[in-house]
C-alpha cells in the first residue's frame, strides 16, 4: 500500500508541475513511410531538428524539410505507424537530459536507461547537436591519458583532449585497447563513456561485463544503439554520447569518449540519406558524410582555464577491410583525427597483443603531454625499434650480419617482446617505465626471447617488495626517474637478469 | 496507363494550391454543437480567426472542450488530449 501511496503522489507532484497554459502547435499528416523515415505533410513552420510526435506516442525528429513535406526519422519501432497518422510538433530542439546520476549506467541515445530498474536523476537538457567550442576558448593538450598500455603510452601517446583513431581490420582487437584504457582509469578523475554504435548485442553485453568485473563501471557510462536498433538512434547515439561528455566537460571535468564504431556510424546515415532520397556520391555516401564526422569530433577539446578547463578526448574506433587505410570513411577519419593507431592483423595473428602498428600509428599532439618519466624511456625506445625494422627487413636476404647489426636486431627483438601485453591488465606508470628502462638500457640481450614475459613476471614481482614499492612510489608521485631511482632500479633489475644466466 | 509529365504537374500544383486554400480558412472542431454565442466568444479569445472562413465541425470522441485548426498550427484544447496527456505522466512516472 505504501508504494502506491508513494506512487500517486509522485503522479501528483509531476501534474502539479505542469502548468496549465494554452499552446498552439504545429501539425501535419503522415503521408508516406519508408524504412525508418516518415514523409509529412503539413508541419509548415517547423524548425530543422524539432522533436515531433506521432498520434501514438512515438517520437521523431525532422531531418529535412522541402517545401510542403518534412522528413522525419523515428525514434522507436515505425512499424507501429500507419499513413494518415497526426503528427504534433513539440517546438522543442532535440536534446536529451543528462546528469551526475548518469555515471554507472546503461542507456539509449535518448539517456533513458536500458536496465528498467535503474532510475535516473537528471539535472539538465543538453542539445545533441552543438557547435564545437571556438579557437579562442581552447587550448593546447598538455595532460595525458594514461592507458596502461605501454606500447600506445610509450610510442602513440594520448593528451586529454585529443582525438586518436583507433584502426585496423576485424578482430585484431580494436575495442580491446579502448576497454583497457577505460579500464586504467579507476580513480584517475577521467570519466569514461562507451558508446557503441551498430555494435551485436552480444558484444555490448560483454563488453560490460568486462567493464563490471574490472570495476571500471564506476566510472563509465555506456551508451548503446545495437545493430537492431532502428537507424536513426544508431545515427544520434555518437551525438548525444558527446552531449553527455559535454555535460561533464562544462563542469570543468575531463572526459573520455569511445566511438565503437564510425564506419557502422557512416552506414547508418548513408542508409537514412538514401531512403530520403538524397543524391549519393562515392559508394553511394550522401555528400556531407565528411561532415557527420568532423563536426561530431571537433567537438572533442581542452577547454582553457576561463572556460572550465575540462576536457573531451575522442577515441573513435574505423574498420578496414583487408588492412585498406585508403577507403573512403578510413581516410576521411584520419584526416579529422590528430593520429591513429594502426593494428595490423599479421602482428596479431604472430602474437604481439596489442596489434599495434608502430610504423603506421602517429600521434600527431600526444608527445606535449607525455609524463617526463615515460619521455626519458620512451625516446631510446623509439629509436631502437625504428633501427629494428629497418635492419629486419633487410637482414631477410643476407646470411651473415655484423656484430653490430647482430646485436641491433637481438636488441629490437626484446623490445618488440616487451611491449607485448595481455588484455585487461593495465600497467601502472611506473611499472610501464621500469619495464621499458630495462629492455632499453640492454639488460634484456642475454635473455631468451621466450624467456622476456617471465623476466617482466619477476621484475612486476619485484616491484611490489618493500625496495620495489619505494621506486614504484617515486615514479608515480613525481612522475620522472630521477638519478637516485635509477639507480635503485638498476640494482633490483641487474640481480634479476644476473640470477637468470 | 501512361500519366502526361505535363499533367502530372498541374494535378500537383492544383493540390499544394488547394492546401493553400484551406491554411486560409479555420476549423473549429468541438464535442458537440455550439451556439453563435459559444463561437462568438471563442472569436474573442483567438483574433487570428476573425477574419478567416470559420468551418464548425462536431465531433464527439473529444468528450469536452474542442479543437481549433487553423493551417497547420493547432490548438487542442479537447478534454481527449488531457487525457493521454495524464495517461502519458503516469507511465512516465511508473517507469
Amino acid at each position: 500500500m505504501k508504494l502506491l501511496d508513494n506512487y500517486i503522489k509522485e503522479i501528483e507532484k509531476e501534474i502539479g508541475s505542469k502548468k496549465d497554459i494554452v499552446e498552439t502547435r504545429e501539425s501535419g499528416t503522415l503521408l508516406e513511410l519508408k524504412d525508418g523515415v516518415a514523409i509529412v505533410e503539413g508541419l509548415y513552420n517547423a524548425f530543422f531538428g524539432e522533436i515531433v510526435e506521432f498520434e501514438n506516442g512515438i517520437e521523431g525528429f525532422i531531418i529535412d524539410l522541402s517545401e510542403d513535406t518534412a522528413g522525419v526519422i523515428i525514434f522507436g519501432n515505425y512499424l507501429h505507424l500507419k499513413s494518415g497518422l497526426q503528427v504534433k510538433g513539440t517546438g522543442k530542439i532535440l536534446s536529451i537530459e543528462v546528469g551526475n546520476d548518469l555515471i554507472g549506467k546503461i542507456i539509449d541515445p535518448l539517456s533513458k536507461s536500458l536496465d528498467r530498474r535503474q532510475n535516473i536523476k537528471y539535472e539538465k537538457l543538453y542539445p545533441i547537436e552543438r557547435i564545437a567550442p571556438g579557437v579562442v576558448k581552447r587550448q593546447p593538450v598538455n595532460t595525458p591519458v594514461q592507458t596502461g598500455i605501454k606500447a600506445i603510452d610509450a610510442l602513440v601517446p594520448i593528451g586529454r583532449g585529443q582525438r586518436e583513431l583507433i584502426i585496423g581490420d576485424r578482430i585484431t582487437g580494436k575495442s580491446t585497447i579502448a576497454i583497457d584504457t577505460i579500464i586504467n582509469q579507476k580513480d584517475k578523475n577521467l570519466i569514461c563513456i562507451y558508446c557503441a554504435i551498430g555494435q551485436k548485442n552480444s558484444k555490448v553485453a560483454s563488453v560490460i561485463e568486462t567493464l563490471t568485473v574490472n570495476n571500471a563501471m564506476g566510472h563509465t557510462i555506456v551508451v548503446s544503439a545495437g545493430a537492431s536498433d532502428p537507424v536513426s538512434l544508431q545515427y544520434i547515439a555518437p551525438y548525444s554520447a558527446t552531449a553527455i561528455g559535454e555535460y561533464f566537460m562544462d563542469k570543468g571535468k575531463d572526459v573520455l569518449i569511445v566511438y565503437d564504431d564510425l564506419t557502422k556510424h557512416a552506414w547508418a546515415y548513408r542508409q537514412l540519406s538514401l531512403v530520403l532520397r538524397r543524391p549519393a556520391g562515392r559508394e553511394a555516401y550522401p555528400g556531407d558524410v565528411f561532415y557527420l564526422h568532423s563536426r561530431l569530433l571537433e567537438r572533442a577539446c581542452r577547454l582553457n582555464k576561463e572556460n572550465g578547463g575540462g576536457s573531451i578526448t575522442a577515441l573513435p574506433i574505423v574498420e578496414t577491410l583487408e588492412g585498406d587505410i585508403s577507403g573512403y570513411i578510413p581516410t576521411n577519419i584520419i584526416s579529422i583525427t590528430d593520429g591513429q593507431l594502426f593494428l595490423d592483423k599479421d602482428l596479431f595473428n604472430s602474437g604481439i597483443r596489442p596489434a599495434v602498428d608502430v610504423g603506421l600509428s602517429v600521434s600527431r599532439v600526444g608527445g606535449n603531454a607525455q609524463t617526463k618519466a615515460i619521455k626519458q624511456v620512451s625516446g631510446r625506445l623509439k629509436l631502437g625499434l625504428a633501427q629494428y625494422r629497418e635492419l629486419a627487413a633487410f637482414s631477410q636476404f643476407e646470411s651473415e650480419l655484423e656484430e653490430e647489426t647482430k646485436k641491433q636486431l637481438n636488441r629490437g627483438t626484446k623490445i618488440t617482446q616487451i611491449l607485448v601485453q595481455n588484455k585487461n591488465k593495465p600497467f601502472s606508470l611506473a611499472e610501464e617505465v621500469c619495464i621499458i628502462w630495462a629492455a632499453t638500457q640492454g639488460y634484456l640481450d642475454e635473455i631468451p626471447t621466450e624467456k622476456v614475459k617471465e623476466f617482466e613476471e619477476k621484475l612486476l614481482d619485484e616491484l611490489t617488495t618493500l625496495k620495489g614499492k619505494d621506486i614504484v612510489k617515486k615514479i608515480n608521485t613525481s612522475k620522472e626517474l630521477d638519478p637516485d631511482t635509477e639507480s635503485k632500479l638498476k640494482k633490483i633489475v641487474t640481480s634479476l637478469s644476473l640470477i637468470k644466466i | 496507363m501512361k500519366i502526361k509529365p505535363r499533367l502530372k504537374e498541374e494535378l500537383r500544383k492544383y493540390l499544394l494550391n488547394k492546401l493553400r486554400e484551406e491554411s486560409k480558412k479555420a476549423t473549429l472542431i468541438s464535442s458537440h454543437k455550439l451556439t453563435s454565442e459559444q463561437v462568438d466568444e471563442i472569436k474573442l479569445k483567438f483574433p487570428s480567426i476573425k477574419e478567416k472562413k470559420l468551418e464548425l465541425k462536431v465531433d464527439e470522441d473529444l468528450l469536452a472542450g474542442f479543437i481549433l485548426k487553423e493551417g497547420s498550427k493547432i490548438t487542442d484544447l479537447s478534454i481527449k488530449s488531457k487525457l493521454i496527456q495524464f495517461k502519458k505522466t503516469i507511465n512516465e512516472v511508473a517507469r
